[in-house]
């Protein structure tokens, strides 16, 4: 049954899935063009490292729009019936929406490998000095974080009918809202700053995309 | 045989479909021991409810005019000479009166059908 | 458990112009009951609440014995479902999507399938999307009757098919029947399919259902009487008087409901004489019971 939802979640969204994962592929190899030292011999670590800091928002910006599209797409399948496919199988709704999330979180690991394998590509072309050190891994994972996390909230708004739908955005809002007014005034409430730094700071919420993306780090 | 079964006329399915067998028979176009299609067959070609086509086969049964053998059909029973042409005078009578309700909705009399019907016969000629 | 499907005063309502007002109705298992109705009458709300697609507001559906909508995917495990418009994914190959379909219902049958498929001549290759309105029709037959379940429920199967594939499709369905010995809840406007088919039918009009009935009942009870001298009062008549017109200065025309030979008794007592009693065709009989009903309503709310 669920080979059956992953098989149909993975036709609808391969060229996104296949799009992506060239994407993310390139992403971490064009740091180092950037960083302007493309054909000097052996690749220059902080070239890299000031590479990225322009890609590393390209690739937040990626996961964002994955994360939708990923929901969007399969939405957009079972909607042209008005859902009376889904509603017509013999299995709790509630069982087809876990169905159905757990097939698009599988596929999101399609261009977090490419990123990995791409970043791994970079970083072995680097003759990287003892004071830094290159983390595609930790990459790779906080890319399949972040873009799980952008896929589970559009998920949850094109799940949730109506209603319910409106009330998870506007608490995303206040959350948003009061992040940002808890780090303007974080310096003057302790409680305040904490609360913050809970939820930006690992492991809160949205830590994956508070601080800056970085493939190299000391 | 089993063509232009009306499902609007007020005769029901199922006497339609025994009626078509029961001619069949008393004409001799079925022979005893020949095998009538099967319910589903029957069905399925027609678009009836199979219950009709089996009711249609009992009614036959019970008249003696077809068997039915567990597991192998239904096949036409040896009918004796008499019984078929009883079947033919039965047919003919239903027939007859059939006309006779529609003649008398058309206001036609007795008499107006006598005249047409012996203008028409062969043998009248 | 008798029934296949037992309804108690189901309500729904959409808006202010459309509402289903206590409906209630029985489909005996085994039975292949015709749901009849003009378009717009509630046919498919009905349908849809009857699978737990849509929740009623009030009511009981009990389907194989599962309450619905509670338990709704235990009997939609058990129900071939065929719906009004296509609700197979697109972009699916005709292959895939009975390879989707199967995995999902326990007592589906791959062999029927195959068989299906070449019967009714669909190429396992073609593309949903790409298919004519009458192979997708056969498509989604094709996977009701391959899940050899116990209850069909099909709405509007063959509307807009053409005469050829129409015929395809009812065959294979009569087929499966006899074999199968399920029930089919068949809703159609088509009255003449229903009439060679059926043996149960209800009658839906306005979100209510007017009649339910054994089709052999259906058929014999409506009769259109032309009665000479006709009484002016319609009341205390052992029938239902569902209308009644004067074609001529001295004949009416009465189509009555209910009707037994042995009430030609009454007319003789009220002075009248019945020349005739005519049968009507399931068309005949479903307009003026439309008629019938629409009159006594209108009465009611004035």
């Amino acid at each position: 049954m669920f080979r059956q939802i992953l098989f149909t979640q993975f036709r609808w969204t391969r060229t996104l899935l296949l799009l992506m994962a060239v994407f993310t592929f390139v992403v971490p190899t064009l740091s180092w063009n950037l960083g302007g030292n493309v054909f000097a011999a052996g690749l220059a670590p902080i070239a890299v490292m000031n590479g990225f800091s322009t890609v590393g928002p390209m690739l937040v910006l990626g996961a964002w729009t994955l994360g939708f599209l990923l929901v969007a797409l399969p939405w957009g399948a079972d909607s042209q019936s008005r859902h009376v496919y889904a509603l017509s199988l013999p299995i709790p709704w509630s069982q087809y929406v876990a169905m159905r999330f757990g097939a698009g979180a599988i596929t999101l690991l399609v261009p977090t490998l490419a990123l990995w394998l791409g970043s791994w590509l970079v970083v072995a072309m680097i003759d990287m000095p003892p004071t830094l050190r290159a983390y595609p891994g930790l990459l790779a994972l906080r890319f399949f974080l972040g873009t799980l996390l952008a896929y589970a909230l559009s998920f949850l708004l094109q799940y949730l009918a109506g209603r319910r739908a409106a009330v998870v955005l506007l608490v995303l809002l206040v959350a948003v809202f009061g992040l940002g007014m808890g780090l303007s005034l974080a310096n003057q409430h302790e409680l305040l700053a904490r609360i913050t730094l809970w939820f930006i700071d690992w492991p809160g919420p949205f830590s994956v995309f508070a601080s800056e993306w970085r493939l190299i780090d000391v | 045989m089993f063509e232009h079964i009306d499902p609007r006329s007020p005769t029901p399915i199922y006497a339609q479909i025994a009626d078509r067998v029961r001619l069949a028979v008393a004409a001799g176009d079925l022979r005893a021991g020949e095998g009538l299609p099967s319910v589903r067959a029957l069905a399925g070609q027609l678009r009836v409810n199979p219950a009709t086509v089996v009711q249609a086969y009992r009614d036959l049964e019970r008249d003696g005019l077809v068997e039915m053998r567990q597991g192998a059909g239904t096949f036409v029973a040896d009918v004796a000479v008499e019984t078929r042409a009883r079947e033919r005078a039965a047919a003919a009578q239903r027939f007859v009166r059939q006309m006779l309700t529609e003649a008398a909705r058309l206001g036609l009399s007795p008499t107006d059908l006598r005249l047409a019907l012996e203008r028409d016969l062969p043998e009248s000629k | 458990m008798s029934d296949a499907i037992k309804i108690r005063n189901l309500a729904w309502r959409a808006g202010r112009d459309f509402a289903i007002r206590d409906l209630a109705m029985t489909v005996p298992t085994g039975a292949i009951y015709g749901f009849l109705g003009p378009n717009g009458s509630g046919k498919t709300t009905t349908i849809r609440l009857m699978l737990g697609m849509q929740q009623a507001s009030d009511g009981s559906i009990e389907v194989l014995g599962h309450s619905v909508p509670r338990q709704a995917h235990k009997a939609l495990a058990r129900i071939g479902y065929v719906p009004e418009r296509l609700h197979l994914y697109q972009g699916l190959t005709v292959e895939e999507s009975v390879r989707y379909h199967r995995a999902f219902f326990p007592t589906f049958d791959a062999t029927e399938a195959e068989r299906l498929r070449k019967r009714f001549g669909l190429r396992e290759d073609a593309l949903v999307a790409k298919l004519s309105k009458g192979e997708a029709g056969k498509l989604m037959m094709l996977l009701a009757l391959s899940q050899r379940a116990e209850l069909l429920v099909l709405d509007e199967p063959t509307d807009g098919l053409d005469p050829v594939i129409r015929r395809e499709v009812l065959s294979a369905l009569v087929e499966y029947v006899d074999g199968a010995k399920a029930t089919v809840f068949i809703s159609s406007h088509l009255v003449h399919e229903q009439e060679r088919i059926c043996d149960w039918i209800g009658v839906m009009d306005g979100g209510r259902l007017i009649a339910e009935l054994p089709m052999q009942e259906f058929r014999s009870g409506i009769k259109r009487l032309r009665v000479h001298k006709a009484p002016v009062s319609r009341d205390a008549t052992p029938f239902a008087l569902l209308s009644r017109e004067t074609p001529t200065q001295h004949l009416e025309e009465w189509v009555v409901r209910g009707w037994q030979p042995e009430m030609q008794e009454w007319f003789a007592r009220v002075g009248a004489e019945v020349r005739d009693v005519q049968d009507l065709d399931l068309e005949e009989s479903f307009v003026e019971l439309l008629r019938g009903s629409r009159v006594a309503t209108t009465t009611e709310t004035r």
